[in-house]
């Protein structure tokens, strides 16, 4: 009888047979050489014994000792790809996504492993993650009290595969784990509590200490929460008047705390009065829990469905000499993080299913999904790179959960989830592939290689793979061979940002500073006159080093033509740059001003081509639907076209009107119209914004200010660039949040400016970047009049 | 700057969807008082760069105004949907809008450019 092995990994289940076997021949099932490859080191972890069979079933004797791991490891290789083993996938894998087949050796009858689950050791030292199912000398890390993990399999023994969100994967002793099906977790983001002896151990007591802050800002007695305590714990409360004052725990056992979100989000279903068991039951919480679970294991459901369809979503977006090799990672990703990641970053959200009333969480918690798989696979110091696409991304996580929440069990749903993740995922690998070969072009091939090192990326592809993968794509993507859209047009913006003019150019913008700048008086006192009273205005031509560069840009973007001083001045759409600083912004205040501007445009007094109406998420615009359509009929009136873009995707929340001119003589110019509390957001905003575009903060001064100039700055480009991704998008959102308190500010509502989240250095805060953007002024203007 | 991916298939969907609005505004744009606005939407990722979906809007101007006067807008999302860039190819009162809807071929000109000029815009100024 021929052997047979069937090992998983990564969620995705293999058959591998000798050459020789019957099924050998069934091409519809086999697996790459290289896959197989890939999935050795895993297999050489937690399939020890079936890796043993296989490399003595094909090696020519039959000793029963075993080369070291790397030689075995290499003859394996080398066996799949010359044929001797081959892999295959399961013909049932399909029907075995149900009961969630773990990692299992041949016949080996060990019960499936389940989902998340949390270390419940909370002594010193800490519980140790190894690297193999086996105490000894093979720790990896320690895992604290509390953190959640992802059981991968069970193994022999008692132990437990499992992977952290930080992208650590090994084996810990099944006894310190909580998972189901033993203990399952009532909901993903629930923490354990060891109870003490005493009053401390009363159920109200343990209420207090974790939801007595909300259960008094909130309007809900503790007895609630006693009966949440009780719910989720499978205790009774005693049927009487006071049954839930004697609710206890017994001492050194463990018990489940659900999130405050969780819990609040059961109530709406019970009124107040009695709480006991039974009328829990009848109201809602016992349902409400059953309804969470259901909507889990459909999640999970899906996520193992989805492998299937891995292969074909990321051929759809990734070059043929990679597919492979991200086939393998994303499935081993999915396999190892994708549920405890989407059940960290919708778990609020299910307290607020459980109450009855909950949607599917959004692209928000999809974003999460996104940058959790990052960290996971240890790119997540790409998200700079791939940020817009990680909201497609979080989009699309976004909506695969809307998809599961509503399966409730359909096969067909499901499948439909199903196949939405695998896209997702294909876009995800796509948008990696891109960004790797940007970072890889920014950074060199060989510091990219040692930033990587035992990240899964590498793990995946093999050092020696990897270098000459890394070298190629830097080619390609510096001599423009890069197949795929995204990312890379933001790395190609930030280039054309720091790519020195041409010399044509610059003398080009030389010749035309002194005609533009003509128009710079007329153009301030056209627009004092316009806003009368509105605001002061501000005005400055662009000077010849800016305007160099804009044309370099309009010439490298757009193929403009710029070969005479005209053209550069036709191309130069913000040569005067005026702005009006509104010393109103109320709604009335803002109609007139957009009735002058209408006014303004129906006379032909200003010629307005374009206007941006721009803001951050849930910010305020200054120009309303009904503004904008004003203006829109103003254009018309006068027989002119006027095109209006609006953008709700400012990162930093940079909220403005700008309005395009055409001033005379051909020069064109761009007015700013902005608030006085926005204005002094913006101005120091600008100093951030410039550090994330990787534009030097020191540039276009005189060299004798260069020195003093960097030693002022550097304090925030350091703190900048020791940010990790997830403190940088904190740090957007804070700045974010900043511009919405300025334009509140402005409007006379009641708001507080934003705290600088915990862990960003100070030197970030507004009020110090403010007073670093009037330093560097100082500076600046003591250089230009010494 | 050439933005435009397929022209020919930019020209079929545009009339398509021009057409499909003018049939809808024979019967749904009174010759006075407001209506509700209609519209026609399509796919532009795969044929103008750095575009998601162009939605072509047919409404009444807001307030009093609106019982006379109407616009078709042009309004072109960017792939993220985050940003949109909008200019109108009409304005004017319903006796107006009915003769340029009867030259189908000169108003999808019109379209073709305001599409362009939007994708261009969004572009100039890195609006994703």
């Amino acid at each position: 009888m021929s052997k047979q092995w069937v090992l998983s990994g990564g969620g995705a289940s293999y058959v591998v047979v000798l050459w020789n076997d019957a099924e050998a021949k069934d091409a519809s099932r086999r697996v790459a050489p290289a896959v197989m490859a890939m999935c050795l080191d895993g297999w050489m972890r937690t399939h020890r014994q079936a890796v043993r069979e296989m490399y003595t079933a094909c090696s020519p004797s039959s000793s029963a000792t075993w080369p070291a791991d790397a030689v075995m490891k290499q003859r394996l290789a080398d066996a799949f790809r010359t044929g001797k083993l081959v892999g295959l996938t399961r013909t049932n894998a399909v029907a075995l996504v149900k009961s969630v087949a773990p990692v299992l050796p041949t016949g080996a009858a060990i019960p499936p492993a389940h989902g998340v689950g949390i270390v419940m050791w909370n002594k010193t030292p800490a519980l140790q993650l190894r690297s193999s199912p086996e105490q000894g000398d093979n720790v990896l890390g320690s895992l604290a009290f509390n953190t959640p993990v992802q059981v991968v399999a069970q193994m022999p023994g008692g132990w437990l595969s499992v992977s952290t969100r930080d992208g650590r994967v090994g084996f810990v002793s099944g006894d310190y784990v909580w998972s189901a099906p033993r203990h399952p977790m009532p909901e993903p983001n629930a923490r354990l509590h060891r109870v003490v002896s005493g009053v401390k151990g009363t159920a109200i007591a343990i209420a207090e200490a974790y939801y007595g802050d909300i259960a008094r800002a909130w309007g809900a007695d503790l007895r609630f929460f006693v009966a949440v305590l009780a719910q989720v714990n499978r205790r009774a409360i005693p049927n009487t008047t006071a049954g839930w004052k004697s609710l206890e725990f017994k001492a050194d056992t463990y018990i489940w705390i659900p999130s405050k979100e969780f819990a609040q989000g059961l109530r709406g279903t019970i009124n107040s009065g009695s709480y006991s068991f039974n009328t829990l039951d009848v109201l809602g919480i016992a349902s409400g829990l059953q309804r969470v679970s259901e909507l889990l294991d459909d999640i999970a459901q899906a996520i193992r469905l989805s492998l299937q369809y891995i292969p074909q979503a990321v051929a759809k977006h990734v070059e043929q000499a990679l597919r492979t090799v991200l086939i393998a990672l994303l499935e081993m990703a999915v396999g190892a993080i994708l549920l405890l990641a989407i059940c960290t970053a919708v778990g609020a959200a299910l307290g607020a299913l459980a109450g009855g009333a909950g949607a599917a969480p959004g692209a928000a918690a999809g974003f999460e999904v996104g940058l959790a798989l990052l960290e996971w696979v240890g790119l997540a110091f790409l998200a700079k790179w791939v940020f817009d696409s990680l909201k497609k991304i979080g989009a699309a996580f976004g909506k695969f959960l809307g998809k599961v929440w509503d399966a409730r069990g359909n096969a067909q749903r499901l499948d439909e989830a199903a196949r939405e993740l695998a896209e997702t995922i294909g876009v995800l690998a796509g948008v990696l592939v891109e960004a790797l070969a940007m970072w890889v072009a920014a950074k060199g091939a060989g510091a990219a290689l040692k930033a990587l090192k035992g990240t899964a990326v590498e793990k995946a592809f093999g050092s020696t793979r990897l270098s000459s993968w890394l070298k190629e794509r830097s080619t390609n993507y510096t001599e423009g061979k890069s197949p795929l859209p995204g990312p890379r047009q933001a790395a190609s913006r930030l280039r054309e940002r720091l790519k020195k003019p041409s010399p044509p150019i610059e003398r080009l913008a030389e010749e035309a500073y002194p005609r533009y700048s003509k128009e710079l008086e007329p153009s301030r006192d056209l627009i004092a006159k316009v806003f009368k009273d509105m605001g002061s205005v501000q005005a400055r031509a662009k000077d010849p080093v800016s305007a160099a560069n804009r044309l370099q840009r309009a010439v490298d973007r757009f193929g403009a033509k710029v070969t005479t001083v005209q053209e550069a001045i036709t191309n130069l759409w913000d040569a005067i740059g005026t702005r009006l600083i509104l010393s109103e912004t109320s709604p009335a205040a803002m109609k007139r001003v957009v009735g002058r501007l209408a006014e303004a445009i129906r006379k032909g007094e200003l010629e307005v081509t374009e206007i941006n109406n721009l803001h951050g998420p849930d910010g305020k615009p200054y120009f309303t639907a009904e503004h904008l359509e004003m203006l829109q009929v103003a254009a018309k009136q006068a027989g002119k076209d006027l095109t209006i873009n609006e953008s709700k995707l400012m990162d930093s929340g940079y909220t403005v009107v700008c309005a395009y001119l055409k001033h005379a003589n051909g020069v064109r110019g761009e007015l700013q119209i902005i608030g006085k509390e926005v204005l002094n957001i913006a101005n120091a905003e600008h100093i951030p914004y410039d550090v994330l575009l990787g534009k030097p903060l020191v540039r276009n001064v005189p060299e004798a200010a260069v020195l003093e100039l960097q030693k002022l700055v550097k304090p925030v480009e350091s703190a900048m660039a020791a940010m990790t991704e997830a403190q940088r998008i904190q740090y957007l959102e804070y700045l974010n949040q900043s511009y919405i308190h300025a334009r509140a500010m402005e409007l006379g509502q009641p708001s507080k400016p934003p705290p600088l989240p915990d862990g960003l250095n100070k030197v970030l805060s507004v009020e110090r970047i403010q007073a670093l953007e009037r330093s560097i002024a100082e500076i600046k203007a003591r250089y230009k009049n010494p | 700057m050439q933005v435009v991916l397929s022209e020919q298939k930019l020209q079929q969907v545009i009339a398509t969807a021009l057409h499909e609005l003018t049939e809808r505004a024979r019967t749904g744009v009174p010759d006075t008082g407001t209506f509700t606005p209609l519209s026609a939407h399509f796919a532009a990722g795969a044929l103008v760069k750095g575009v998601g979906d162009v939605e072509l809007r047919l409404a009444p101007l807001s307030g009093d105004a609106g019982k006379q006067e109407r616009y078709l807008d042009v309004r072109v999302a960017t792939a993220s949907g985050g940003s949109h860039s909008s200019s109108w190819v009409f304005y004017g009162k319903t006796a107006a809008l009915k003769e340029v809807l009867k030259n189908e071929a000169s108003l999808k000109g019109k379209i073709r450019d305001a599409i362009v000029k939007s994708a261009e815009s969004l572009q100039r100024h890195e609006l994703g």
